[in-house]
């Protein structure tokens, strides 16, 4: 269904040509998506006043619309072409920066985003962006930590266990000052988790080598780890070998959802003593007499 | 082929486009005593002054200009005005737009 014209135009069936383009003309002064660059709406209605207009805009157009004879479709003629020129210079055209005494123009900006004269301006405060390293040990067990921003201010940050490199933490308001009425914007700091020279994360486990000795490996025995909040004391059963892997129940990552930690792995290396003395070769020698085994059988 | 508004819709527009003014005024419908006239009031200055071709940032403040005084009824004291004006627009929101990236 098309709309009616005058409808449109805001105008009667009796308006005469000069009060058609009266309308016409406040209308487009007003919609015009020159004079409201990037409103969708503006736009829109100008495109619809334009081919009203164009339906009315002589006595002759205007007669044939009366009779029924022309619709939009068919009439309208004067469709614009190519982009409006706010589309042209939406990132910085020629004449945006070259036309008239632009010299001055970062004065200007100067005075508006720094808040000084432009009481009616209000922009919200620039979010900021920082990264913080955070120690293995804080991303297993939690901590709270005082970083100090540039500029001096301090914050309080508290690194939830188990945290992750690359998570962001934000801090609400503490970035910088809002303009006129704008709300500061905050603070988010991204989080850079150090890796640890013993131990491996896996989800919420985590992961260590430990080295055996033969006797320990064969008689078992107890070791001493320094985990990473205190000491533990790992029994090692006996007849352990390489890759075997121990479980100490609750001595991983803390996962907070769960209120209990992951498991810590201990994966075993049997190391033989640096010299093999000629006690340990006739030990094993008449040892293996009797017992000999194949270790590739599988 | 000129890059029609339609295609264009919503994203930066191609500037690399040239049109001499015969074609100006051939595809776009623009008298070409408007064109000749709004380059010598200096209100338009043509991408290439000496070979007088128009790209699209020419083509599109022309229609402006066209319909700020064909449609809106703006003489030619009030033209300069208004472009100089819809120009500090756009600077300001360039502007605007990289404080918003960088900050």
């Amino acid at each position: 269904m098309i709309q009616d014209p005058y409808q449109i135009l805001g105008i009667s069936k009796s308006a005469t040509q000069d009060d058609i383009k009266k309308a016409y003309r406040k209308l487009a002064k007003k919609f015009h998506p020159d004079l409201n660059p990037g409103n969708q709406e503006a736009e829109k209605k100008f495109k619809e006043t334009s081919e009203a207009y164009d339906m009315l805009e002589t006595a002759e157009k205007r007669e044939k619309y009366d009779q029924g004879e022309l619709d939009q479709a068919q009439n309208f003629s004067g469709r614009r072409q190519g982009p409006f020129y706010y589309e042209t210079q939406q990132d910085g055209g020629r004449y945006t920066y070259s036309t008239g005494n632009f010299e001055n123009m970062g004065d200007i900006f100067e005075s508006l985003f720094k808040g000084k004269s432009s009481s009616e301006m209000h922009f919200r405060g620039e979010d900021q962006f920082y990264q913080m390293d955070v120690d293995f040990q804080d991303m297993v067990l939690g901590a709270e930590r005082e970083i100090t921003l540039p500029g001096g201010k301090k914050l309080k940050v508290r690194i939830p266990p188990g945290i992750e490199t690359g998570k962001k933490l934000r801090f609400t308001g503490q970035g910088g000052t809002g303009m006129g009425k704008g709300s500061p914007g905050d603070v988010y700091v991204e989080v850079r988790v150090n890796p640890s020279p013993v131990f491996r994360r896996i989800g919420n486990d985590l992961e260590m080598d430990l080295s055996v000795s033969l006797n320990e490996a064969v008689l078992g025995g107890d070791v001493q780890i320094n985990m990473i909040d205190q000491p533990i004391t790992l029994k090692i059963p006996p007849g352990v070998n390489t890759g075997s892997r121990l479980r100490v129940k609750e001595k991983g990552v803390m996962d907070t959802a769960r209120q209990k930690r992951g498991n810590l792995y201990v994966v075993l290396k049997v190391v033989l003593p640096t010299t093999i003395d000629e006690e340990l070769k006739e030990s094993v020698r008449k040892w293996s007499q009797t017992h000999a085994y194949n270790p590739r059988k599988d | 082929m000129p890059i029609t508004r339609e295609k264009t819709r919503g994203k930066a527009v191609k500037k690399e486009k040239r049109y001499s003014i015969e074609e100006v005024v051939e595809q776009f419908g623009i008298c070409k005593r408007t064109v000749i006239y709004c380059i010598e009031q200096e209100w338009l200055e043509p991408a290439d002054p000496e070979e007088q071709q128009l790209d699209q940032e020419d083509v599109a403040r022309l229609s402006l200009i066209c319909e700020l005084q064909e449609k809106m009824g703006v003489n030619d004291e009030a033209v300069p005005i208004i472009l100089h004006l819809v120009d500090q627009i756009h600077y300001l929101q360039v502007g605007i737009q990289k404080r918003d990236k960088y900050h």
